[in-house]
């Protein structure tokens, strides 16, 4: 059941985008899209909509928080993981505040990814 | 309640007091007033009775007068006489016209205008009479008189007799109006006054009564708080005592441990003794605890499936070592069969047997302690006798012993110590355990405490009918109970640091590795940080305490395990605990055996001393993974080259973007080293202190060379 799982990953930094999506592979998750700012995520979630899309939280154009944003006013239901180089627990705050479901610190690890992956199969249930 | 009924009696009834005597006083005015108009009206009818009687009187003298002249000769005498019947015709008419003034409309009036035509006449006539004797006609006037006048006159006298009747009649019937009048006045007011003087006597009877009985509940309750209030203040001091025994012991035993003179043998006796007498303290504060929950009704208890077995074991290896020190036998017998588990609080359970054998103990100086158990299938419950041959107690004091704060006598505490608390609690929580605790006891022979406890069992509980099925069973529930030692990263979140040394040396002991954050908040960025195989996190810290930083990272994915400390084991905290999304908990002070389950069901066990060093579920393996890798460690060269010609070209911008970049892959490939100097010269570069970074630079090329020259199969990470 974990191969259906599908995403979309917007972060600015090629190499960030192709190591996450890797790492999803990993994990039997296809990687529908990516996107290098908070604009095109938008675009991509709506066009493919994935089960999940990983969001930078440093991102031109819109930030992750700001992509969050927009997400919820437009009820596009997905599960939302925010990605940050930064752990302070303020920003963990905001992020939940702006309805991320799932926080990560670069450096990513598999098995951070995994207990996203985990999280996400326990919310719908699988 | 009470009070404001007794106030709305009190009231009422002197309202209805008042209200009687304003009655009285009316009644009594209004017959005053009744009398004097009566006598008033009696007088009157007399002073009328009187002038009708003149009058009457006078017509009688004037005929008699007139009779006496019509028969003289003497000119003087008739003269004489003459005068005499003016003076009757004055009195006459005096008291006709008191008569007419005083007479009343009605019968009286038509009474007298009945007469006075008669009268008139009858006067007219005596006048012609004494005309004819003056002018000495004397036949003439006796013929008149005789015919006429006396005839006349005796109308007149009839008229005015009979005016006098009425009178006399009227006068007689007011007499006896009065009288009546007189006596239904006083019938009432003697009626009124007996109810407002026996309402009177009954408010001020109730009145008495209630400020005695008021008086002597509040004697009773300030009797009732003084005892309270003693009884507290010899349990604080006995407390006091309690609690100082045992600290003194553990801060003098614990400064013993400092000095350089103790052998090994004595260093062990002291640490003995500080665990011993700690775990005392525990115990008093517990009891304490219990007591208070007991009395604010808030003792819970819960309902677990339990082996009785299991319970009496651990009371037999505890109760059976104290007693032996002390030379007592202890035993346990069994009345088979006995049900393999039953649902009941074991931790109360065992509390309650503990009490009780910690009691008999105490209290027996030879003989043994003996527990005898036995189930009744009937009414479900299973019954324990804890049995001793000690000094016992008179039967006056075996109710005395469950109350709290209370042993058999003052002394009991002096010689043998204890809280007095203990029973107390043992026979709350047996009534909780939905039984009970009894006593029987006799001076100097020993006493007998019987337990009963609800098995909540059904009709198909599997029940054991000799020990050596027992003994089977224990042997299977004991594997796995060994200390073992263990492999992961355990993250501790505590405040204190006595206990982040202690429970550090605990993990570590046990060959796990451990680190240590303050708070809650530093738990969660270390949480999202790191791969931890186990979180212990205390509850109750500063800046976010336990349960929100639980929260927190289970809200944003986080889901391996995370094990609370509390520092109780109520229903209560648990619960906060669990809500939060711990797996787990772990109660504080920390009870080594708990501890170790606890690691265990969390840590990878290490059987034969290897380090095991998997702890990503084996995602290393995956082909994809390590082409992920692979791709990182081929391109790294590339990386350091751009990073250096951006460092000669005085390039920040690209400088600041591929350190970044670099810090986020690093470390998810298993470089650490490279990620936190990239940090570094991220760091270094944002905040403009160019000067460091050509040195940090040289580092990161001499970390990178590592990389490059080392077998890729060492490159897998171990996200350590």
């Amino acid at each position: 059941m974990n191969k259906n799982v599908t995403a979309v990953i917007a972060d600015d930094v090629f190499e960030m985008r192709t190591l996450l999506s890797k790492s999803l592979k990993v994990l039997a998750c296809e990687v529908l899209a990516t996107a290098n700012d908070g604009p095109s995520a938008l675009v991509e979630v709506k066009k493919v909509k994935p089960d999940m899309v990983f969001l930078d939280i440093d991102m031109p154009g819109l930030t992750g928080l700001q992509v969050l944003d927009k997400l919820k006013s437009e009820n596009i239901d997905v599960f939302k993981v925010i990605v940050s180089g930064s752990n302070t627990v303020e920003n963990v705050k905001e992020a939940i505040a702006h309805g991320a479901n799932g926080f990560v610190v670069k450096p990513y690890s598999i098995s951070k990814i995994k207990q996203i992956m985990d999280k996400y199969h326990a919310s719908i249930g699988s | 309640m009470e009070q404001s009924s007794s106030k709305v009696v009190i009231i009422t009834g002197f309202t209805l007091v008042m209200l009687l005597l304003l009655v009285l006083v009316v009644i009594a005015l209004h017959s005053i007033s009744n009398n004097d108009n009566k006598l008033n009206e009696i007088v009157g009818n007399q002073q009328k009775i009187q002038h009708v009687f003149t009058m009457r009187e006078s017509a009688i003298n004037r005929t008699l007068l007139l009779y006496k002249m019509v028969r003289m000769d003497d000119p003087f005498e008739i003269d004489e006489e003459y005068m005499s019947l003016l003076g009757h015709a004055s009195r006459f008419m005096d008291a006709r016209n008191g008569l007419v003034a005083a007479i009343d409309a009605g019968e009286e009036l038509e009474e007298w205008d009945a007469t006075k035509p008669i009268v008139s006449l009858g006067a007219k006539s005596q006048g012609k009479v004494v005309d004819l004797i003056m002018a000495d006609e004397m036949d003439a006037a006796g013929e008149l008189l005789s015919n006429e006048s006396i005839p006349i006159q005796n109308q007149v006298r009839e008229g005015l007799s009979k005016m006098l009747q009425g009178h006399r009649i009227r006068v007689s019937n007011e007499l006896e109006q009065a009288r009546i009048d007189n006596k239904t006045y006083y019938l009432l007011v003697l009626l009124l006054g007996i109810v407002a003087i026996a309402l009177g006597v009954s408010i001020t009877v109730y009145v008495t009564r209630h400020n005695t009985k008021t008086e002597t509940a509040i004697v009773t309750q300030k009797e009732l708080a003084e005892q309270a209030s003693k009884a507290k203040t010899y349990f604080l001091a006995n407390m006091s005592h309690e609690i100082r025994t045992p600290l003194t012991a553990i801060i003098g035993f614990s400064e013993s441990l400092f000095s350089s003179k103790q052998n090994h043998q004595e260093k062990v006796e002291a640490t003995e003794a500080i665990v011993r007498n700690s775990k005392h303290l525990l115990q008093i504060i517990n009891d304490v605890l219990d007591i208070s929950k007991i009395e604010a009704g808030q003792l819970e208890t819960e309902e677990i499936k339990t082996s009785p077995f299991e319970i009496l074991f651990e009371i037999e290896s505890i109760i059976g070592k104290q007693a032996k020190d002390k030379g007592l036998g202890f035993k346990i017998d069994y009345t088979f069969p006995v049900p393999k588990q039953i649902v009941t609080d074991p931790l109360r359970l065992k509390q309650i047997l503990i009490n009780l054998c910690g009691n008999a103990i105490k209290f027996t100086h030879e003989g043994e302690i003996k527990i005898q158990v036995s189930c009744d299938r009937e009414t479900r419950k299973m019954t324990f006798v804890v049995q001793d041959t000690g000094i016992g107690m008179a039967a006056e004091d075996i109710d005395k012993i469950f109350e709290s704060f209370s042993q058999a006598d003052a002394s009991t505490t002096r010689n043998y110590g204890g809280t007095g608390l203990g029973l107390d609690i043992s026979k709350q929580l047996a009534l909780k355990l939905g039984g009970e605790l009894s006593c029987q006891s006799q001076l100097g022979k020993g006493s007998t405490f019987t337990l009963t406890v609800d098995m909540n069992i059904s009709e198909n509980t599997q029940c054991l009918y000799k020990l050596e099925e027992v003994s089977v069973l224990q042997g299977e529930d004991n594997i796995g109970d060994m200390h073992g030692r263990y492999s992961g990263h355990v993250l501790l979140a505590e405040d204190s640091l006595d206990n982040q040394q202690l429970v550090s040396m605990h993990v570590r002991n046990t060959g796990a590795e451990i680190t240590v954050v303050e708070n809650g908040e530093k738990a969660v960025e270390a949480g999202l940080n790191g791969d931890y195989d186990l979180i212990l996190m205390d509850m109750q810290m500063p800046v976010m305490d336990g349960a929100e930083a639980i929260k927190m990272l289970r809200e944003i994915g986080y889901t391996k395990p995370i094990v609370s400390f509390t520092a109780n084991a109520m229903k209560e905290d648990r619960k906060v605990c669990f809500e939060a999304g711990a797996d787990d908990y772990l109660v504080k002070p920390i009870d080594m055996e708990h501890f170790h389950e606890v690691l265990s069901r969390y840590l990878t066990l290490v059987t034969d001393g290897e380090v095991v060093s998997d702890t990503s579920h084996g995602l290393e393996d995956d082909p994809g993974y390590i082409e992920l890798v692979d791709s990182f460690v081929e391109g790294l060269p590339r990386t350091i080259e751009e990073m250096q010609e951006a460092l000669q070209k005085d390039d920040w911008v690209t400088l600041q973007k591929i350190s970044h970049q670099l810090k986020g892959i690093a470390g998810s490939f298993g470089y650490p080293e490279i990620t936190d100097i990239s940090q570094e010269i991220n760091k270094h570069v944002n905040a403009k202190q160019f000067q460091s970074v050509p040195k940090l630079m040289n580092k990161l090329c001499e970390q990178a060379s590592k990389v490059n020259s080392s077998e890729f199969d060492n490159a897998i990470p171990t996200n350590a």
